[in-house]
């Protein structure tokens, strides 16, 4: 069987192991990360949703279960053909996961007795409104910072040197001082990887999305599409166990991300990766995930697991409309509700 | 290749074109409007320039000028980028050493000098030492500062990437800081400069600062002229050089500023 | 937070207790050519209360502010200028450029031939030195005011020119006057005590340059002391200034960080 990498903590981080400037430095971005997230995705929440739900949501609503909305529904409702938990590992166990952090004001309880698990090869996305701290929990998935409380398995291959784990950023996430290929190639150099051999890897994963030609450009001279095709890239290159997306594509324009969708979807189906992808946008989170886990704010935990029975390849030509619709549906019965109490927070 | 060369042309007439009609309004100002004793016609200065530049001593002055700036420069700059990096991402480095920065920062440079004097003794280390002490503050501090703005995120990519501490200086923070470097030490230049006058004028034997001293006194004008006409190219071509310099090593940067 | 301030204070505290001990108790450096800092203090203070003394000082301030004013307004309005004025900067921005590098410090002899009088050749060369260093930082933040927000206040119907300016370019080139004035101050400062050090004969740097040739060295740190006050004084005076009047402005923090 494999082997485990588990992170385990009870007791707050604070005692500083290896190098106290580091650990300290880490957990305080990750602090700034949750402070500044609430500003950066609040207006525009709301809005969209209720652009894109206008007068369906609340009918259909009470056409499905109306009163048994949390926990327990959605995933029975639709646990049927999909559940793969039977015949494939479990890939990420987390349980009873807890992490507060310091505000200027008070003691933010940015996660409480979060648990999850994603099956090996599962496409699971992470949807709720702004602040409920997912991206947080996409953090202590990939180490950046650590729990307060509870345990993280991340189960790895054995005699694998793979990464367990690596991250496509919200934004910013290339560093504007490498060319393209040295962006890509960043991870690997960083495991020893030589260099003929990393730039070798670099131009395959660039070539898959599709920057072809701009290897020797800066950042500074590409579109927010293609940096964030960039950081795909790269995670990719890294060849890691786990995939980790922290709304990667946010922060684009709507035609631009329907397009880097797609090309994300092609590549996961060609590497039968696990991936744990963070968005507050309903449909992506429909249209890419086999699994959705649908969150509550402060303390931000799992509300609903929702299962997407839609057929793959997601095409316009093959989408179940009125499937989707239903799903869309339901997910907003749960997430308004959590919406209305954020929005009422602030 | 003909358009790119008449672009540098036409470049280089609308960057020459101020100077020349500046030289030229002096040149003909000089004498029937301006007193000639104290604003010499840029022909004469020039014309004295180049028998200067030809003397072995007034040379000499010029290179105990350049060693002078170029060694405190280079002690001040090295110094200050080591301690600014250091004091940048350790927060507690940065408390004990921060209140220090802060409170020598502001203080005039050249109030220093005779103190240093006195405690030191008058000699050309003390002399180099007081220069290098004003670029060393300018540069920590600045440094300092571009290490703060680091974005986070940058740092995070590094540490997902598998990046350890020396990786992440290298890949990270030393180029996020190498742009306010170059700046940094482009303004200490220029107060270096500033400090090289004052020292050579008060406290040494040669230097560009001693001549226009001593020609102030023996009252011979045009060779004041002419050092000062040195000074400012030397520091036109160290500060905008430092920056130009900066452009060159920091292409990621192009269009980000603008 | 708290923590930072204890750490500072603290760090301070121990840097001058080693001098004191250093110095005071255990004799390792010579306390008459560098006095512990309770001698220099009590020096200072005594210093302080002789109306001699506060004269010099008095003198210092009042070319320091004199100089910044004049260099500082000038500065600001040319710099303006010639950032909003694409064909004025061309003109002037290349002498502009050629300028900025040259240490005023260096035409002070030629600034007393032209003026005449010391007292007054000091202010002008102070002015000089302020002016273009203001003028180059006004230009270059000029293109920071967004054209936006222009666009907000016509959209808003803002149509004079005199309500554009007070709704929008004033407040919007507030922060850029700020920092102009505190570069002005500390170089209007710098360059005083400079100039008074070479060739005055009152104010701080004058005070300086006379305990230095006579070996009195209670006069040399309090003079070293005042003018170091002072500068504390301008850069922190401004920035405390600038969250009264500016308290819109994001680099808030960075100012008091700073």
């Amino acid at each position: 069987m494999l082997p485990r990498t588990s992170i385990t903590a009870t007791a707050p981080v604070d005692s500083g192991e290896d190098d106290p400037e580091r650990q300290s430095s880490v957990s305080g971005e990750c602090v700034s990360a949750a402070e500044e997230y609430p500003e950066s995705a609040a207006e525009e929440y709301p809005e969209s949703a209720a652009e894109e739900y206008p007068e369906s949501a609340p009918e259909e609503s009470s056409g499905s279960a109306p009163e048994a909305r949390p926990d327990t529904t959605a995933s029975d409702a639709s646990t049927g053909q999909t559940d793969a938990a039977g015949d494939r590992p479990v890939r990420i166990r987390a349980s009873g996961v807890a992490r507060r952090y310091q505000s200027d004001t008070a003691d933010v309880r940015a996660l409480e007795d979060m648990s999850l698990e994603v099956t090996d090869g599962e496409f699971f996305c992470l949807l709720g409104p702004s602040g409920c701290g997912k991206s947080t929990f996409l953090r202590l998935l990939s180490g950046l910072a650590e729990p307060d409380a509870g345990e993280i398995e991340i189960h790895t291959d054995a005699d694998s040197d793979r990464p367990a784990t690596s991250m496509v950023f919200q934004n910013d996430g290339v560093l504007p001082w490498k060319t393209v290929i040295d962006n890509v190639a960043f991870g690997l150099k960083m495991r020893g990887v030589g260099k003929r051999e990393r730039y070798e890897i670099a131009r395959e994963y660039i070539e898959k999305v599709n920057l072809t030609g701009f290897e020797d450009a800066y950042p500074h001279q590409l579109s927010g599409g293609m940096k964030q095709r960039v950081g795909i890239a790269r995670a990719f290159a890294n060849d890691p166990q786990v995939l980790l997306l922290d709304e990667p594509f946010g922060e684009l324009d709507a035609q631009t991300r329907r397009y880097l969708q797609g090309e994300l979807l092609s590549l996961w189906h060609d590497s039968e990766r696990t991936v744990v992808y963070v968005t507050h946008d309903i449909e992506e989170a429909i249209k890419l995930g086999d699994r959705i886990g649908v969150m509550g704010t402060r303390p931000g935990r799992i509300k609903t697991t929702v299962d997407v029975d839609l057929a793959r390849p997601r095409t316009r030509e093959n989408l179940d409309m009125a499937r989707l619709e239903e799903l869309k549906t339901r997910v907003w019965d749960v997430l308004s509700e959590e919406v209305q109490r954020s929005i009422e927070r602030r | 290749m003909i358009p790119f060369l008449r672009r540098v042309a036409r470049r280089l007439g609308t960057i020459a074109a101020p100077f020349l009609v500046f030289g030229v309004c002096w040149e003909l100002a000089s004498g029937p409007i301006l007193d000639a004793r104290f604003f010499p016609p840029p022909s004469a200065v020039l014309s004295l320039a180049v028998e200067l530049y030809l003397e072995e001593g007034f040379l000499t002055h010029v290179l105990a000028s350049l060693q002078r700036i170029l060694l405190a420069t280079a002690l001040g700059a090295t110094s200050g980028v080591v301690v600014g990096l250091v004091a940048g991402w350790s927060r507690k480095v940065g408390w004990v050493l921060n209140p220090h920065l802060a409170l020598l920062y502001p203080v005039p440079k050249v109030a220093l000098l005779p103190v240093l004097f006195v405690v030191l003794g008058g000699t050309e280390m003390v002399r180099v030492l007081t220069m290098s002490l004003a670029v060393f503050l300018l540069v920590a501090i600045d440094t300092m500062g571009g290490v703060r703005e680091i974005d986070d995120v940058h740092v995070e990519v590094a540490l997902d990437n598998g990046a350890g501490p020396l990786a992440l200086y290298r890949e990270v923070i030393l180029p996020g800081t190498l742009p306010q470097v170059f700046s940094a030490v482009s303004m200490g230049f220029s107060v270096g400069f500033a400090l090289l006058v004052v020292i050579e004028m008060l406290a040494a034997e040669s230097g560009l600062g001693y001549v226009i001293w001593n020609s102030w006194q023996l009252f011979t004008i045009p060779r004041m002229y002419v050092a000062v006409l040195t000074i400012n190219v030397l520091g036109v071509v160290f500060v905008h050089g430092t920056e130009m310099l900066g452009d060159v090593l920091t292409p990621w940067e192009h269009g980000q500023r603008r | 937070m708290d923590d930072a301030r204890l750490y500072q204070a603290c760090s301070l505290a121990v840097s001058l207790l080693v001098w004191e001990l250093a110095v005071g108790v255990f004799g390792l450096l010579s306390p008459t050519m560098l006095p512990p800092p309770s001698t220099v203090a009590s020096n200072t203070a005594a210093l302080l209360a002789a109306a001699s003394f506060r004269a010099h000082l008095l003198d210092t301030v009042y070319r320091t502010l004199l100089a910044a004013v004049v260099g500082s307004v000038l500065g600001t309005a040319v710099g303006l200028a010639m950032g909003w004025n694409r064909r004025l900067k061309s003109v002037l921005s290349p002498l502009a450029a050629a300028v900025f590098p040259l240490p005023t410090i260096a035409l002070l002899p030629l600034v007393i031939l032209l003026v005449g009088s010391n007292q007054r050749a000091l202010i002008v060369t102070a002015a000089l030195g302020t002016f273009f260093v203001v003028l180059w930082n006004a230009m270059t933040g000029a293109r920071g005011i967004e054209s936006a927000h222009v666009d907000v206040a016509r959209d808003n119907g803002v149509t004079s020119i005199a309500r554009l300016i007070r709704e929008v370019l004033l407040p919007g080139s507030l922060p850029l006057v700020f920092v102009g004035l505190r570069l002005g101050l500390n170089t209007s400062l710098l360059i005083t005590v400079a100039a008074e050090l070479v060739a005055g004969d009152s104010g701080l740097g004058y005070v300086l340059w006379v305990s230095w040739m006579s070996y009195q060295i209670p006069d040399l740190y309090a003079a070293l002391v005042c003018a170091s006050a002072l500068g504390v004084a301008f850069t922190y005076g401004i920035a405390a200034l600038y969250r009264v009047a500016v308290p819109w402005s994001s680099d808030v923090r960075r100012w008091e960080t700073a």
